[in-house]
């Protein structure tokens, strides 16, 4: 896949402020890299009720479920990252997760029956998703690709019924927003 | 009186109107050395009467000298003056003044009227012997007289 | 300076009104210019650093998702602040993200840089990081112009003016209403002063208006105007009155110069008959002295003649008498002669001419060559000086004063002193001598004729010789006196009018003239 100039020096900017992609500066970083990246981003424009941290050093846990596409990348992305003071932590689950055990949520593309799934799920938890389908199923952020770049639409209408809250700056970035 | 005197005397005039000077003129003349015959006028008009040869001078002989006295009676002896020297056939003859005054007045007034000399009379009588000697000497045998004036 | 000066009141009050005005209202504009310059210019600052702040705020999440597009959605919502030259946007690694520009074509802009900088004119840059959860996130950079800061400045400047305007429109109406009181007042105090001054009367009052200061001028003017009137009124009276004694005294110095003149008149008769007296007198001295002189010449000369012819025929007492009227005749012939030449002083026309006392003295040295001789006299003198006068009558004067000096000498051989000192117009001469001196009881008679001290056997003479001194020195106009004490010397002294150029004459010009008079008088 071909990554434009602009997408280059972002993910060397990330890249360089995570001090963790040492060794694929040269090369251009692939689509999961960027989606890694923005999983971190996202932590940074929500905020989770006091409830969802039992203590602060209870860390910001990101969870994918099903296939991982991320390999080793995330965990990179965010080692030594800090969101609100939790570490983070990145787990890999290959069915639903218990209550509170989740902040991040990734869906992986090819899960089943995501609308039972995500239905199942408490509202403390932030759902992310690949492609607009994901948001039809009740999720709150979902990946798109558009012109080849990594971007994101929000389902405002699952957002407001999850007791995370998004940014206005989130929203102003997404692609669309469904309500 | 001098054996050297001249055979004819010397007419001398006399116009004087005091006696006394009068005397003492003639005695003075008198001891003098040159021959005088002296002739008395008593007074102006007599002077004037006598040169002319009028009324009694008819026979009066012209005198070589006048000794003119000024204070007379009648007529003055400065008028007298100066009837000679206006007279072409009088003023030629010398006339000596012999006057009582010295007044600067009088010495030049009878100058003027060209008179020959003014004298004073001295008062002491010695002086005025010498006077007279001395007229005598200088107007008598020094001076040449004009015998006629025309 | 001048033409202020002379400027109407009203046009002064109006200039310092208006000067006031302009000063305050200048001051004040100006003082609040600057502090407003200076307040806004820092809220300025203030303004655009939040605005920068915003912006960086607002594109956390573009610059965090790497979005072009919504970051240059979110730029362009400057387009509200017309001093926002330019906004750029950049990411960590220093490319651009997003960028707005208010002018066509854009500036280039960089992330590198000061975080404030006054760029091209008067604008100013700003450069903030982007911050997200304490990592930066990008860099924007904001410039806005200072435009505001002069525009600001243009109106301050036209309202300052303006108000100085209304403010001067309005001064000048009061002051308009204000001249009643002062400047017609002032106007008034002219106007009279004016027809005081052009008409002299002083009865007119300048109109009180107020009673401020103008008004107590008002009064005062008028108070000295009712002053002036009375002083006026006064010196009228006093002139007049002068004007009465000034006639008065004109009918009184008429009268007197009437008098004056008939005195006058008398006076000139009197002298006139007096000339005439005199020369009668004179006249009758001379003659006199003539008359008589030729019978006493007779009585001395024939008792002479008496004594010398008949001298051893007489008897003893025959002789004495002849001697006593010899004597007799001879003293009278003095006394004739003495009388003749005392009547002779000033009996002729004499001509007065610049005469050296030096030359005079000299002359009657020669003249009592024989007496200085034989008396041992010392006769010594200061400088003399040259006087107007009839130089044989000065020889006359001298040679008396000495004679008489030698004639009553002492036992010592006679010296006689004669000076001549300088006292204002005139000349005080002296003549010193060392013998028998004058009792002060007779120093006024031995000046009148014939008035003698001694008996003829001590000293001959027939007290002539100072009464000619005595008529010689009145003539010549000063006067003669004596000081003196019997067996103390005497010392004789006359004054002499000074002549104005004495100094002037040589002593050897008139010597001629000496000589010729010297000749006449010494025969």
């Amino acid at each position: 896949m071909r990554l434009s100039p602009t997408r280059v020096a972002v993910l060397l900017g990330l890249c360089l402020a995570a001090e963790a992609c040492a060794q694929e500066t040269n090369a251009p970083p692939s689509e999961y890299q960027v989606k890694a990246a923005y999983l971190l981003n996202f932590t940074r424009f929500v905020a989770w009720p006091a409830t969802a941290f039992a203590d602060p050093d209870v860390p910001l846990t990101i969870c994918i479920l099903g296939e991982d596409p991320f390999g080793a990348t995330l965990d990179r992305v965010v080692e030594g990252e800090t969101v609100d003071g939790h570490r983070l932590a990145v787990q890999r689950l290959q069915r639903t997760p218990a209550s509170k055990s989740c902040h991040v949520l990734y869906v992986a593309a090819g899960e089943r029956e995501q609308a039972k799934l995500l239905r199942g799920l408490d509202h403390e938890t932030l759902t992310v998703g690949e492609g607009e389908g994901f948001l039809r199923a009740g999720g709150v952020l979902a990946f798109v690709l558009e012109d080849r770049r990594v971007r994101f639409s929000i389902n405002l209408a699952a957002a407001n019924r999850s007791d995370v809250k998004l940014s206005s700056k989130l929203l102003n970035v997404a692609r669309s927003v469904l309500k | 009186m001098t054996t050297d005197r001249a055979a004819t005397p010397i007419e001398i005039l006399l116009a004087e109107d005091n006696p006394g000077d009068v005397r003492l003129t003639r005695e003075a003349f008198k001891r003098g050395r040159v021959a005088t015959n002296i002739n008395v006028a008593n007074n102006g008009e007599d002077v004037i009467s006598y040169l002319r040869r009028e009324g009694k001078y008819q026979l009066a002989v012209r005198p070589d000298l006048i000794v003119l006295d000024l204070n007379m009676p009648r007529k003055d002896g400065r008028a007298v003056l100066a009837e000679i020297k206006h007279d072409p056939d009088l003023d030629c003859i010398p006339v000596v003044v012999l006057t009582s005054s010295d007044a600067d007045e009088d010495i030049v007034a009878c100058y003027k009227l060209h008179a020959s000399c003014f004298i004073s009379k001295p008062f002491e009588v010695k002086e005025y012997n010498e006077v007279i000697r001395s007229i005598e000497e200088f107007w008598l045998t020094i001076a040449k007289l004009p015998k006629h004036c025309s | 300076m001048r033409t202020l000066r002379d400027t109407p009141i009203r046009k002064k009050l109006i200039a310092i009104v208006v000067a006031t005005l302009a000063v305050a209202i200048l001051l004040a504009g100006f003082g609040i210019m600057i502090l407003d310059g200076i307040l806004f210019r820092t809220r300025m600052v203030r303004d655009f650093s939040a605005l920068t702040k915003i912006v960086a705020d607002l594109n956390t999440a573009t610059l965090s998702f790497d979005d072009p597009q919504a970051a240059r959605e979110t730029l362009m919502a400057l387009k509200a602040r017309p001093h926002v030259v330019q906004t750029c946007l950049f990411r960590t690694d220093g490319t651009e993200l997003a960028q707005y520009s208010r002018e066509v074509p854009a500036r280039a802009c960089s992330a590198a840089g000061p975080t404030e900088e006054i760029s091209a004119g008067d604008d100013v840059t700003l450069r903030r990081p982007v911050m997200l959860d304490g990592r930066q996130v990008g860099t924007v950079l904001l410039t806005y112009d200072r435009t505001e800061v002069s525009e600001r400045r243009l109106l301050f400047g036209a309202v300052v003016l303006g108000t100085f305007t209304l403010a001067s429109l309005l001064a000048f109406l009061l002051t308009a209403k204000l001249r009643g009181s002062i400047e017609l007042p002032i106007s008034n105090l002219a106007h009279t002063a004016a027809i005081v001054a052009e008409t002299r009367n002083y009865q007119v009052r300048a109109e009180k208006v107020s009673d401020d200061e103008l008004g107590l001028l008002t009064g005062a003017f008028n108070e000295m105007l009712s002053r002036i009137q009375l002083s006026d009124r006064e010196l009228r009276r006093a002139a007049e009155e002068l004007e009465a004694r000034v006639a008065e005294r004109t009918r009184e110095l008429e009268t007197e110069l009437a008098e004056r003149r008939r005195a006058e008149e008398a006076l000139n008769r009197q002298a006139a008959e007096l000339a005439r007296s005199n020369a009668d007198l004179q006249q009758f001295a001379y003659v006199a002295s003539h008359d008589l002189q030729e019978p006493l010449r007779m009585v001395f000369s024939y008792m002479n003649l008496i004594a010398e012819q008949y001298s051893g025929k007489l008897d003893a007492e025959a002789d004495e008498f002849i001697g006593y009227a010899v004597d007799g005749a001879r003293r009278m012939r003095q006394l004739i002669t003495d009388l003749l030449e005392y009547s002779r002083v000033g009996s002729r026309d004499q001509v007065w001419q610049p005469t050296h006392c030096d030359k005079v003295l000299q002359d009657v040295r020669a003249n009592l060559s024989l007496t200085l001789e034989e008396s041992r006299t010392v006769l010594t003198s200061s400088t003399l000086p040259v006087i107007l006068a009839e130089p044989a009558q000065v020889t006359q004067l001298f040679q008396n004063l000495i004679a008489n000096g030698i004639k009553f000498r002492g036992s010592e051989p006679p010296r006689i002193h004669v000076t001549a000192t300088r006292e204002g117009e005139w000349w005080k001469f002296s003549v010193a001598d060392n013998g028998i001196g004058i009792d002060p009881a007779h120093h006024q008679r031995i000046f009148i004729i014939f008035q003698r001290l001694h008996d003829r056997t001590s000293y001959a003479g027939t007290g002539i010789g100072l009464a000619i001194c005595n008529k010689i020195v009145n003539r010549l106009g000063g006067r003669i006196w004596v000081e003196s004490e019997a067996g103390g010397g005497a010392t004789f002294y006359f004054t002499i009018p000074a002549m104005n150029s004495a100094t002037g004459s040589g002593p050897g010009e008139f010597s001629d003239i000496y000589g010729r008079r010297n000749d006449q008088e010494t025969e």
